[in-house]
């Protein structure tokens, strides 16, 4: 009976030879121990064997908790890859200093280049702020984990695409490429030669935990509760934020009260579009006040008119780039809730 | 009642407490379990052994195998920062149930005072 019961064990664990042997040994000895201690209590061997069993519970119950516990680890490990990478695009890419400075490669690369650079970081900074808040629990888990990979997912490929336009670029322009982009592009390729098992290795676990790919999160798990989480317990740590919080919410409280319909602007979960506009808009002043202190500081009086067209190219560019990643990526990343069901069923 | 399902969330805690008194086994771990909790605790065996493997990555415990009464077994012990997490967790615990405690006792006596009124 024991031996049925181990059988059925390593067919259902899923794991490296050597980590299921050592497995398999301990409940091995476990079963046997707990079988032989009834057995001296007066139980025959095969009664003996059935009540081990039943009190060390179904093994398919034990297998599968391996299995997610290994997910989670590997989730984890992924994830940090996968945040390690973005950071990578990051420095390789901001501007300044601009090491691969995106308006001096050609389009449509240099604009590939731009959007990409910035879906890689959001996409790492959200992974590893997921894989933080799941610390505690020894590693993402059930749809954290599957919003772990999918974000680690998105920050590869959008290396990979980095790396891609710049060697496109590079080879182009043979003989006109600063040694300092191949150095750029040996260092994001590196990144990508890392992290790339790391996220292999992680889906292959996912998917032996039977982890749904397709899951998508409830409000408790998606983009806003993960950064909400995290500022929680950066509060612990520093004080300073816990106060910014608390005087946020009294503002919201105070707004809520005074003029309603102007507090539900704030209500990001339940109007993303909003939230979607605000941050682009955010995001694009963000970048022409950028290159402007970059290009030397405010533009002279004369130059004005010039200025505020440049600028509002970069406005409408970043906008542009921040609302077609929102479309493309928003509720993949966890970012935008998927539609309700009375939304998505026409017959209501 | 279940006795298994209070202490889920506390498992970790009690393991790192039963393999802190020196290197034990699985099944020794289970039996000190069961006896220290005068039999409350009652839950699926194998429920420990992810618990222990998980704590293991973690790096509060380490393991070997060796030879415990004629059987080749997986002994676990505490590392330092098993004996660390021991303390801070064991501390966090006390709090929380000197607050429930608290809370308990001034329910109970005014249920007292309430029924004799």
């Amino acid at each position: 009976m024991i031996t049925d019961y181990l059988a059925e064990l390593i067919d259902v664990l899923e794991l490296p030879a050597r980590r299921r042997r050592r497995i398999v040994a301990e409940v091995e000895d476990h079963l046997q121990c707990t079988a032989a201690e009834l057995h001296a209590n007066g139980l025959d061997v095969a009664s003996a064997e059935r009540e081990a069993i039943r009190r060390f519970g179904p093994a398919r119950e034990l297998a599968q908790a391996f299995l997610e516990d290994e997910a989670a680890r590997a989730g984890r490990a992924a994830g940090r890859a996968a945040a390690a990478l973005a950071f990578l695009v990051l420095l390789v890419t901001a501007d300044p200093p601009g090491l691969m400075h995106w308006t001096a490669i050609p389009f449509p690369a240099g604009v590939v280049s731009f959007v990409v650079a910035q879906v890689a970081v959001l996409a790492g900074t959200l992974t590893l702020v997921r894989v933080w808040r799941a610390e505690p629990t020894h590693g993402p888990r059930g749809v954290r984990l599957t919003l772990v990979l999918r974000g680690a997912q998105v920050v590869v490929v959008s290396a990979l695409a980095l790396v891609g336009c710049g060697l496109a670029v590079a080879i182009s322009r043979p003989g006109a490429t600063p040694g300092r982009v191949w150095v750029v592009l040996a260092l994001l390729a590196a990144g990508v030669a890392r992290a790339w098992p790391s996220l292999w290795h992680s889906r292959r676990r996912s998917f032996a935990a039977r982890i749904d790919p397709r899951a998508m999160p409830d409000e408790q798990d998606d983009a806003l509760a993960d950064l909400a989480a995290v500022l929680v317990r950066v509060e612990r740590r520093l004080a300073v934020v816990g106060d910014a919080r608390r005087a946020i919410t009294r503002c919201v409280a105070w707004l809520r009260q005074r003029a309603p319909r102007l507090a539900t602007w704030f209500d990001l979960r339940h109007y993303p579009w909003r939230f979607a506009w605000m941050f682009a808009i955010a995001a694009g002043l963000a970048l022409a006040v950028g290159h402007s202190l970059g290009e030397g500081g405010p533009p002279p009086l004369h130059d004005l008119a010039r200025a505020a067209v440049a600028g509002s190219i970069l406005l409408s560019v970043e906008c542009a780039a921040v609302l077609v990643s929102f479309v493309a990526l928003g509720r993949f990343l966890g970012i935008r809730a998927p539609s309700s069901p009375s939304a998505a069923d026409p017959s209501r | 009642m279940n006795s298994g399902e209070p202490i889920k969330g506390h498992l970790d805690v009690l393991l790192l407490a039963v393999v802190a008194d020196g290197p034990v086994h699985g099944y020794a771990i289970v039996e000190a379990l069961r006896e220290r909790s005068g039999g409350h605790f009652a839950l699926p065996e194998g429920t420990v052994y992810p618990a222990l493997h998980r704590l293991e990555t973690d790096g509060l415990l380490r393991s070997d195998w060796a030879v415990v009464g004629g059987r080749r077994r997986r002994q676990y012990e505490l590392t330092k920062g098993g004996r660390g997490a021991l303390g801070e967790r064991s501390r966090d615990w006390w709090r929380f149930a000197g607050a429930v405690e608290s809370v308990l006792r001034s329910g109970s006596a005014a249920a007292v005072g309430g029924g004799g009124a």
